[in-house]
């Protein structure tokens, strides 16, 4: 269908339309941005003010189509003013792409400098977008429309329009979350809860997100611990997703570390978590790790609220932020409690003794409950490195040369497991550190 | 009689040693008189080996014989009794038998002249493959006498064989809470929660059967904390089903049930993971073939449990690999991917996205390959794809919507990398010198989308990169350039990115001998990178509504900095970045900002049991448009010690302070927590039950100001929290 008309008739046609549909002053009076670019490729998120409500007026639905009435596209042909409010439906029926589905309805009051607005997170989808450009590849305008109308404000149902121009996705579009994923490295990563033995580190994680446009990206990494107060949907949400006045109002929790980071026009990038050994690991219990995306200063996101006042809305996205489950509980650290660790004294290395080159590397302790075996374990970096069954009495040994090869330059620990007679440990030492040169 | 060889006398005492075994086990009456036949054969080819031994053997030999393990290469019992004979040339010399990693000396004894018996009942292995090393030792020296192979059954007589069951059960409770000033009040002031994760690892394996699996859940009586609490909320399961997967091998074939990932063509389906089925079938050592049904997103629950409830939501998968170069694996590979997919408007568990309804089917070709010694590798896809939006009620609610059309389109991708120099000696043996060139190219037709694979469509993307490496030394160049609206659809914007950058690596001791854990020198990193990003054509304004400002002409620069220190008990990390927008587009010439950003973490080990960590962070970001500079400042200071085996405590505290050089908006906030923990045993059954009791402070408050908007807003929330946890297993 092509929307081309003759200017008489488009300026009758116009006219017309204004006469009839314009709205009253007092309603809804405009929407900010009115004009966007959009991906034709994917989806897109834009944050959006609906300016000056009656009080009682209510937003109803929203949906995009890919035609105006002619009367309506006559008043604005080259797109680039503001639509008037409308007081009938402004699309051609049969061009409606679809309707915001309800999911990804973030729109809410909002009230700024006591002006009641009405703030909308736009997320459009692929699909949407898909019907857009096969529109356009047939020849058609290229530009399509969100509409939301509203009701209960004085003179009836209102529509406003915000134009969406097909681009590619990058600079000169809004800074947006399209996609996001939190997860730990390699394969302990798939696991849904992360299982954590007390005091081991959990395993690196980030966080992979794809985006719409290009500037500086805000947030901070925090963690949930336990008895803290569980988010709410809210929480999760970006930012820049929430009315200004509501944005001061999200729970914060144990900060871990901060992020600034610029993210090009290209559409993917990787936020690097914390160092994982700043992660809670030494109480049990279950944790979350949160990605708290800040709303950052990008033009094409900024939304003015009225009288100038511009809310910032950069790093919006249309779904809350994933979170980072892990659980710290059992493991070997906490079987080791079991046993008695007076039974036995360690005497050398010293803690934290530091052997030279020319020095003997001779384990000795004392073991006051005698058993029939004592396992003498040597570990680096969290891993048994060497280990040695010593009969009852000994209570030394020494390493054989390839062992103080393996341990040259590291930081190591040592420690002494009493065997009964089914080769069950009856007793542990603590742990003691030593390096060697 | 002829002269046996060696192999002859080497089979004839591993006979003998079977035959003793046999004889005693016929002596005991657990074989029965139909084996009395081969029972006497075993007793004459024990005579005959005897005397072959016997007649062989000059004086003397013995002294060049090697010792012997009647446990190589079989599988023997965790309790086994290890039986090795030492030639006479080892007769008095001091030897130390180490297996598994295991000084196991202590557990043997001489049984006769020359031979020695492990006994392992008093200390059990470690189930699993692994060596046993004789040594003989002299003085402080060690020199290795003989090698073998160490296989250990499980106690229940598999060669792999675990079961782990795991309970955590964990009491948590705010007892006190107060929220002061504009702080949200907490929904539960005080509550007491029950919080736990379980599951059971497992593996069994024998010959060529094997079975391996978990099964893990989570759960509180706090339905807000459920794991499928955002999708369900009031009908979420307390107690759910986190994950699970069991996979069951018979000889060449694999069965994979629960959560996989699936899927090698990356354009196609690449790495899919959800709920579901895999059938794997090895043919021959070149030849493979696999099939999978998943579910169409990453679930979690109970319910569903094979994933496979809803025919609207699920991927069918097959594939065929075949070696075409056979004595090489990975010389030369080619694969045939096909999937047929739908799905409905619904999220992958616990991922951000925005979802559609979506069926694609489609069919993938991949060839990859490398030359001998990989200097040379590269692969190569293509993907023909059918895709549509099928109708959505989600987005249709109840109305008519305009139909997506179906369409067929392809992708393709091609990757090689070529080291051009490849582990040259020219500088040092220990820092070979490599230089690799990589090319890449990715053309992805315009609503090209295939549901299994991360692909953006309508796109064409060609990237050339240049890596030199010296040892752990790596500098890097890259180019590529990216064009969209491929079609030429007139009235859709067509941009192209030109991106470049440089990367540098340095590692801590760059120079030969340096030890990295002793010198000051840091890990430097330093990156530059330029992206410039512009319009290719001029749609008409009325068929498009894109204006001259609209279309982007903006360069960004971006450079990073890292320095890294390591060196106990110290490591201290300074990253600097910087990062410029220059928009040139009219009406958009001063739309640029500047943004430098600095980040210093210091983690000290003051004692084993002390570690301290702090962190500092300054960013400032100037928008030339508005001549407007915001900052934001902050810093975290936190530490835990484990000052008693059973006593622990950890806190933390930060602060950020974000402000700007015209006083618009000023934001404090401010953290702070601290947790002491004490662990105890209780009696259990069978053994004691590990548990720890905490109680922890934590403070939250913020102080934000905004003179544009005209709010100011100031909260404190506390809370005392103290819990309690149990392990079970």
């Amino acid at each position: 269908m092509n929307r081309r008309f003759s200017a008489l008739g488009a300026v009758l046609l116009a006219l017309a339309w204004l006469l009839a549909a314009a709205a009253p002053a007092g309603a809804v009076t405009a929407v900010n941005p009115f004009g966007v670019n959009v991906r034709a490729s994917g989806p897109t998120t834009v944050f959006l003010t609906f300016q000056a409500l009656d009080p009682g007026e209510t937003a109803v639905e929203a949906f995009w189509c890919g035609e105006l009435q002619p009367g309506v596209l006559a008043t604005n042909p080259t797109l680039q003013l503001p639509f008037a409010v409308q007081t009938a439906d402004p699309c051609v029926p049969s061009s409606v792409y679809g309707r915001l589905p309800l999911r990804l309805d973030r729109s809410r009051p909002s009230t700024s400098a006591g002006v009641a607005n009405f703030t909308d997170v736009m997320t459009i989808p692929a699909s949407v977008a898909r019907r857009a450009f096969q529109d356009a590849q047939a020849g058609l305008n290229s530009a399509f429309f969100y509409v939301r109308r509203f009701t209960g404000g004085i003179g009836g149902d209102k529509f406003v329009i915000v134009t969406c121009r097909m681009t590619g996705g990058g600079a000169r579009v809004a800074l947006a979350l399209m996609n996001v994923r939190v997860a730990f490295d390699g394969e302990r990563g798939t696991s849904t809860v992360l299982a954590v033995a007390r005091g081991e580190a959990p395993p690196p994680f980030a966080a992979r997100i794809q985006y719409n446009g290009t500037g500086v990206l805000k947030g901070r990494w925090e963690v949930l611990m336990p008895g803290d107060v569980e988010p709410t949907e809210d929480d999760l949400l970006t930012e820049a997703t929430l009315p200004v006045e509501r944005r001061a109002l999200q729970r914060r929790y144990t900060l871990l570390d901060r992020f600034e980071i610029f993210l090009p026009p290209t559409g993917e990038a990787v936020i690097p978590g914390v160092d994982p050994k700043r992660l809670p690991h030494l109480a049990d219990g279950a944790y979350k790790v949160l990605l708290r995306i800040e709303a950052s200063d990008d033009k094409e996101a900024d939304s003015n609220t009225g009288g100038g006042r511009i809310a910032h809305a950069g790093g919006v996205a249309g779904f809350p932020m994933p979170v980072l489950r892990y659980f710290v509980g059992s493991g070997e650290s906490l079987a080791a409690l079991a046993v008695d660790p007076r039974a036995l004294q360690l005497i050398a290395p010293a803690h934290d003794q530091r052997l030279g080159a020319g020095d003997a590397l001779v384990f000795a302790w004392v073991q006051t409950e005698p058993t029939p075996l004592a396992r003498l374990e040597v570990e680096v970096d969290g891993k048994v490195a060497y280990s040695a069954l010593v009969k009852a009495g000994t209570g030394s040994y020494a390493a054989p040369p390839f062992v103080r090869q393996q341990l040259a330059g590291k930081r190591a620990r040592w420690r002494v497991v009493a065997l009964d007679a089914r080769g069950e440990p009856a007793a542990r030492s603590e742990w003691r550190a030593f390096a060697v040169e | 009689m002829k002269e046996p060889t060696p192999r002859a006398l080497v089979a004839a005492l591993r006979a003998t040693g079977c035959a003793t075994r046999f004889t005693k086990r016929l002596a005991a009456g657990a074989a029965g008189p139909a084996v009395a036949v081969a029972a006497a054969a075993g007793m004459t080819l024990l005579a005959v080996a005897q005397a072959a031994l016997a007649q062989a053997t000059p004086p003397g030999a013995a002294d060049a014989a090697p010792v012997r393990a009647e446990f190589d290469g079989r599988w023997v019992r965790p309790a086994d009794t290890l039986v090795l004979r030492v030639p006479q040339r080892l007769a008095g010399a001091d030897l130390r038998f180490v297996a598994a990693g295991t000084d196991v000396t202590a557990l043997a004894r001489a049984a006769g002249p020359g031979e020695f018996h492990v006994e392992l009942r008093a200390a059990p292995l470690v189930p699993g493959e692994s060596e046993f090393v004789v040594w003989r030792v002299d003085g402080s020296a060690w020199e290795e006498v003989a090698r073998f192979a160490l296989k250990v059954l499980t106690s229940a007589g598999f060669e792999k064989s675990r079961f782990d069951p795991k309970l955590d059960l964990a009491n948590k409770s705010t007892v006190d809470s107060n929220a002061r000033g504009s702080a949200v009040p907490p929904p539960r002031p005080t509550y007491a929660d029950l919080t736990g994760r379980g599951g059971v690892g497992f593996e069994f394996a024998r010959d060529r059967f094997g079975v391996e699996g978990s099964f893990n859940a989570a759960g509180s009586s706090y339905r807000n904390e459920a794991l499928r609490y955002g999708e369900l909320q009031s009908r979420a399961p307390k107690a759910d089903l986190a994950d699970y997967v069991v996979n069951t091998r018979w000889r060449d074939t694999t069965l994979t049930v629960g959560h996989l990932s699936w899927g090698t063509h990356p354009l196609l389906l690449s790495g899919y993971g959800s709920r579901g089925l895999m059938l794997g079938q090895k043919i021959g050592s070149r030849v493979d073939v696999s099939l999978a049904a998943m579910n169409g997103t990453g679930i979690v629950g109970y319910d569903n449990f094979l994933g496979l409830d809803s025919e609207q939501h699920r991927i069918y998968g097959a594939g065929l690999g075949v070696e075409l170069v056979g004595g090489r694996p990975g010389a030369l590979r080619a694969e045939l991917a096909l999937m047929d997919a739908s799905l409905e408007s619904r999220g992958n568990f616990n991922v951000g996205e925005v979802t559609d309804a979506e069926t694609s089917r489609g069919l993938g070709l991949r060839l990859s390959g490398s030359t001998a010694g990989n200097r040379v590798r590269g692969d190569a896809a293509f993907a023909r794809s059918r895709y549509v939006n099928p109708f959505d009620p989600q987005l249709a609610q109840g109305g008519t919507s305009q139909a997506v059309a179906r369409t067929t389109h392809d992708a393709r991708s091609a990757n090689l990398a070529v080291d051009v120099v490849q582990g040259a000696q020219w500088f040092s043996p220990a820092q070979p010198f490599t230089t690799t060139l990589t090319l890449h190219h990715g053309r992805f037709a315009p609503l090209y989308r295939s549901i299994g694979a991360s692909v953006s469509s309508d796109q064409q993307l060609d990237r050339a990169g240049l890596a030199l490496r010296l040892g752990a030394t790596q500098l890097q160049f890259n180019a590529s350039r990216l064009e969209d609206n491929l079609d030429d659809v007139p009235t859709v914007l067509k941009n192209r990115t030109d991106t470049g950058g440089v990367t540098l690596t340095l590692p801590p001791a760059p120079w030969r001998g340096a030890d990295p854990g002793r010198t000051w020198w840091p890990q430097l990193t330093l990156g530059t990178q330029r992206v410039h990003q512009f319009a290719l054509n001029t749609p008409v304004i009325a068929d498009s509504g894109i204006a001259a400002s609209h279309r982007p002409d903006q360069v960004n620069r971006s450079h990073q900095l890292g320095l890294a220190w390591s060196r106990e008990p110290l490591t201290l990390s300074y990253g600097a970045s910087y990062a410029t927008q220059d928009n040139r587009q009219p009406g958009r010439e001063l739309a640029d900002f500047a943004n430098l950003g600095h980040q210093v973490t210091l983690g000290l080990r003051v004692l084993e049991t002390l570690n301290v960590s702090i962190g500092l962070n300054r960013a400032r970001n100037y928008s030339v448009e508005k001549d407007l500079a915001s900052y934001t400042n902050g810093g975290t200071l936190g530490f835990d010690w484990t000052w008693a085996e059973r006593w622990s405590l950890a806190a933390n505290a930060g602060r950020t302070l974000a402000d700007d050089s015209r006083d618009l908006s000023r934001t404090v906030d401010r953290t702070a927590q601290a947790q002491l923990s004490y662990r105890f045993s209780v009696p259990g059954p069978g053994r004691r039950l590990p548990g720890q009791v905490f109680v922890r402070y934590a403070r939250q408050g913020n102080d934000v100001r905004d003179n544009v908007f005209g709010l100011s807003s100031q909260g404190v929330n506390t809370a005392w929290d103290a819990g309690l946890s149990l392990s079970l297993f």
